[in-house]
């Protein structure tokens, strides 16, 4: 299968990248590994006249550590898995990097990237809203920072404008224990829906902070607000994990489908959720 | 568009469209047909790779994004790839063989991925999750890396060739 045609840039830097992005606009899309565009441009459900490849834009791939945990829309979801940085001040996006789709999809494809095709099935949005993220974003007239919650809007909708780029991910929660909880049918294969859960405690073991996000139960990724407030100064057992659930289900849309019905898919979901809160509780002890 | 890409260790420039993708540009371009196209969507793994040593599936990479980096297929003559060929023969890790290649060039990288990893069922499966195969049902793919993963430490001599 063959893409429609288009023009391809491989902008050098990030001043030529701005111009090629106000020249061409709507017109445009910024390709940074592609394992989300291409497949959509291969099945011709989308077509775009102008790929700008972001993959030669030096200072875009890093991972570091300074107040927050910084990370550039280049890196590779591989490298974000194999990295100590991460691993050791956010295991919940250490964990998730790691299962997103399979390993030559994780060596291709970026983190940034996940964030702005803002697929509902993208595992990044939900872990990025449990983590409370902030996006630095760039366009020609200059820098502004979104959070996550403000971030994504839609299906494959976000608050970036047709010239914008993200240019820095920071997460700002780090020292916190967290696990991503992804449940699929196939190995491979997006997940029928995931909970990402991002927790730290008091010295007493209630509840400090945290953060719950989740994949492919609505037409977004979804941050669960009110379960986070009603969690927070709690100590987490069954029964509290059970009415956190029923709060849960209050903010999702799950419907039948091939993958099962409505009652079927709640049941696997709480059985992921009750049992994920136990266990980030159980590691943050 | 003119691309340079490295395949094999040997360069070659062609002018191309940029649309054309990677797997394509190895098929009809250079005619290395060792690389399968097999469901073309990203998920069967029997067009994998090797970019700068690491796999990715050559039907959803343009083959614009391999200009100026090192490709590796099935057709390269390195030595431990040729021990994960001859692993493969050994212990009969294919039945129809389509999606070999592809099984070959996952076990060449995570083989070269592990680092001091046990290479185990359970690392073996994870990283394999990329890879599809309708025929063995897995198990002899498993033997066959294992295999592999031994002839490669104690450098067994080699039997394949072109």
């Amino acid at each position: 299968m063959y893409p429609d045609k288009f023009q391809y840039f491989t902008p050098g830097d990030i001043a030529s990248l701005e111009e090629l992005l106000d020249k061409y606009r709507d017109d445009s899309k910024i390709l940074a590994g592609g394992q989300s565009i291409i497949p959509l441009l291969k099945m011709r459900f989308t077509s775009i006249p102008n790929i700008i490849d972001i993959s030669n834009i030096k200072g875009l791939n890093f991972i570091e550590l300074n107040d927050d945990l910084e990370i550039g829309p280049m890196a590779r979801t591989a490298e974000v898995a194999a990295s100590n940085i991460v691993a050791m001040n956010c295991p919940l996006l250490f964990d998730a990097a790691g299962k997103v789709a399979d390993p030559q999809v994780r060596n291709m494809g970026t983190v940034g990237g996940d964030i702005c095709e803002a697929d509902p099935r993208n595992d990044m949005p939900a872990v990025m809203l449990a983590l409370n993220a902030d996006f630095e974003i760039t366009n020609s007239s200059g820098k502004r920072t979104v959070n996550s919650t403000e971030f994504f809007k839609d299906a494959y909708t976000t608050a970036l404008d047709s010239n914008d780029i993200l240019t820095k991910i920071s997460i700002k929660n780090i020292g916190y224990h967290g696990k991503y909880f992804k449940f699929t049918t196939m190995a491979s294969d997006f997940a029928l829906f995931a909970v990402a859960i991002n927790m730290k405690l008091n010295s007493d073991e209630t509840v400090k902070d945290i953060g719950i996000g989740l994949t492919n139960v609505s037409s977004t990724a979804v941050k669960a607000n009110e379960v986070e407030a009603y969690l927070k100064g709690k100590k987490i057992d069954e029964k509290i994990s059970e009415e956190a659930f029923s709060k849960l289900l209050n903010m999702i849309e799950l419907d039948d489908d091939y993958n099962g019905t409505k009652e079927e898919k709640q049941k696997i979901l709480k059985k992921i959720f009750v049992n994920g809160l136990k266990e980030v509780y159980g590691d943050s002890k | 568009m003119m691309v340079n890409i490295r395949v094999n260790g040997k360069q070659y420039k062609k002018d191309i469209e940029p649309r054309l993708l990677l797997v394509n540009f190895l098929r009809d371009e250079l005619n290395l047909t060792g690389t399968h196209i097999g469901c073309d969507t990203s998920n069967c793994g029997a067009c994998t790779v090797l970019m700068d040593g690491k796999s990715v599936k050559s039907c959803t990479v343009l083959a614009m994004q391999a200009n100026n980096h090192e490709i590796t297929t099935i057709e390269h003559e390195d030595p431990e790839l040729n021990a994960i060929k001859d692993a493969y023969v050994e212990e009969q890790g294919l039945q129809c063989g389509f999606c070999t290649p592809g099984m070959i060039m996952e076990t060449f990288y995570l083989l070269k991925d592990a680092g001091n990893k046990d290479v185990d069922d359970d690392y073996i499966k994870k990283k394999l999750s990329g890879n599809l195969c309708r025929c063995t049902g897995y198990r002899s793919i498993i033997d066959s890396i294992k295999k592999a993963n031994e002839k490669i430490r104690e450098k067994e001599e080699i039997h394949v060739s072109r």
